[in-house]
């Protein structure tokens, strides 16, 4: 497999691991938030607004990984019924569409985030956030998506046609 | 300014086709929202709104169930607890005709108060039963009926996920919705046992009796007592702690994943490919729902910044081909007027 291939899939991996994480992190949060209110323990009143930071980065980070893993959900009727060279076609085609719709959104939310970058505001909620950091995962995830729907290409295969256990989280 | 009927055309429209082409679900919202921030949110400017609701969209902590409901489920069966449950009903049913029917909508109901994930339920049961009922000589309809039916009972019963998507994006209380799904949901698996019971009695063919010798009734009462009542716990940590008040249906969740892993280690099956397992699941399905949330969500803004439906409820009644307005469409009028009303009061 080309370097770059690898590359893309270790990176799209380790953000996955990255957001597997952060539901790993929700699980422990919440857990020690519920036990000490009800134990007397000193609250944790960051714990609300770090899990719902985490549940944005967990949609984000684990965007390329689903890619890669043909996870995301698609409604694949029409292509069912094409004959096999224009479903060839047709899914290149869908490929190509849904890579300059990623890469489209990452030149947006890059902006964004260089321009909350430059003037440097911050979110208010129970601890202050810089919005940087909250648009942060937005471009990674949209960018690094983006080549995985082309680099289906390069290894020859297609996003569609997935097992159906590649939806179900099992 | 643009007739609302035609937003309402290229809002729904450009997404069914977009959906219908094949595109990915959330991308095809990206791309009608997209087009509806150009057309009617101001164009570029509107875009940079659009990707600031978007963070909003899922960094709400009403959504939070949604990450813990999933490890739990998926806890449950990586774990191997649900194969145990699975047995002991298998143990407990007995002699029946169409008895792995029963089996599967049994299993299926109790899967769907312990794990909230139907996509794992139907998982589990498809991947355990249908070969068995195949082999026993069953229709299909006679095995995967019960499976598609009884698979679906976790979007109902408590500690269901898709209750938690629903009242967090309706904005109404998610622990009420999460109780008032247990009795519906149990009335459905009754009647689901209803239907096999009929099928069987109609057409016996479709599920054959086969040579079974039933456990006696002392060590059914064990089975029972070792592999299914301990599961109890699962059910009162996640459905008795919103009931009566003890937690909120994010802290259920947590409490639920404590149980969970607290029976897995008691029955020896907690290790660490389960846990890994468990959470890699919860968050390829988070990340793949929140991304549609996010996307859909944005989309459900552009509707009152066109107010397309406010139009069509409150406006007055035009048939524009000069025919006259037959009566089911007053009343659908008079339906949406009333509605409008009372969300605005």
């Amino acid at each position: 497999m080309p370097l770059f291939l690898r590359l893309l899939d270790w990176t799209s991996l380790m953000l996955f691991r990255l957001a597997c994480l952060l539901v790993a992190a929700i699980v422990v949060v919440v857990t020690y938030d519920v036990t000490s209110r009800n134990l007397g323990l000193p609250t944790a009143v960051w714990a609300v607004n770090s899990v719902e930071y985490a549940m944005l980065y967990i949609t984000f980070l684990c965007l390329p990984h689903l890619v890669l893993t043909k996870g995301h959900v698609c409604v694949e009727v029409l292509l069912t019924y094409l004959p096999k060279g224009l479903r060839r076609i047709w899914e290149n085609a869908l490929q190509i569409v849904s890579a300059l719709i990623c890469f489209y959104l990452t030149w947006h939310t890059a902006s964004s985030f260089f321009r909350v970058l430059a003037d440097g505001s911050y979110e208010v909620r129970s601890f202050d956030a810089p919005m940087w950091a909250v648009y942060l995962s937005m471009p990674i995830g949209f960018g690094i998506g983006g080549l995985q729907f082309l680099s289906f290409f390069a290894r020859n295969d297609s996003f569609f046609g997935a097992p159906p256990d590649a939806h179900a989280g099992m | 300014m643009m007739d609302w009927t035609l937003s309402i055309a290229i809002l729904i429209g450009g997404l069914l086709f977009s959906m219908g082409i094949g595109l990915p679900v959330a991308l095809g919202f990206f791309v009608i929202n997209v087009i509806g921030v150009f057309l009617f949110m101001g164009g570029a400017r509107g875009i940079d709104q659009m990707i600031a609701n978007a963070t909003l969209a899922v960094s709400t902590y009403s959504l939070a169930p949604v990450p813990l409901f999933l490890v739990m489920g998926s806890l449950f069966f990586h774990s191997g607890l649900a194969r145990r449950v699975l047995d002991a009903i298998d143990v407990l049913i007995g002699r029946l005709p169409a008895r792995l029917s029963y089996l599967t909508v049994t299993s299926g109901t109790v899967f769907a108060a312990l794990s909230g994930s139907s996509l794992a339920n139907t998982g589990m049961l498809g991947t355990l039963m249908v070969p068995e009922m195949m082999k026993r000589g069953y229709k299909k309809h006679m095995a995967i009926g019960p499976i598609l039916g009884s698979g679906g009972l976790a979007v109902i019963i408590p500690p269901s996920t898709l209750a938690v998507l629903f009242g967090s994006l309706a904005q109404i209380d998610i622990g009420g919705l999460l109780v008032a799904g247990l009795l519906p949901g149990l009335i459905l698996a009754c009647l689901y046992a209803l239907l096999i019971f009929v099928q069987a009695k109609v057409d016996p063919e479709a599920a054959p009796t086969y040579d079974y010798e039933p456990l006696p009734v002392s060590l059914r009462i064990k089975v029972f007592c070792r592999d299914i009542l301990p599961m109890a716990v699962i059910i009162l940590a996640v459905v008795g702690s919103i009931l009566t008040g003890f937690a909120t249906p994010t802290e259920s969740g947590a409490l639920g994943i404590v149980a969970v892993a607290l029976l897995a280690l008691i029955f020896k099956a907690l290790d660490m490919e389960a846990i890994t397992t468990a959470i890699a699941d919860a968050a390829r399905v988070t990340g793949m729902t929140f991304l549609l949330i996010t996307a859909s969500s944005t989309f459900a803004q552009l509707w009152p910044s066109r107010a397309p439906l406010r139009a069509w409820s409150a406006g007055p009644p035009r048939w524009r081909w000069g025919r006259p307005k037959p009566f089911w469409s007053w009343r659908s009028s008079c339906w949406f007027s009333a509605c409008s009303w009372t969300r605005s009061r």
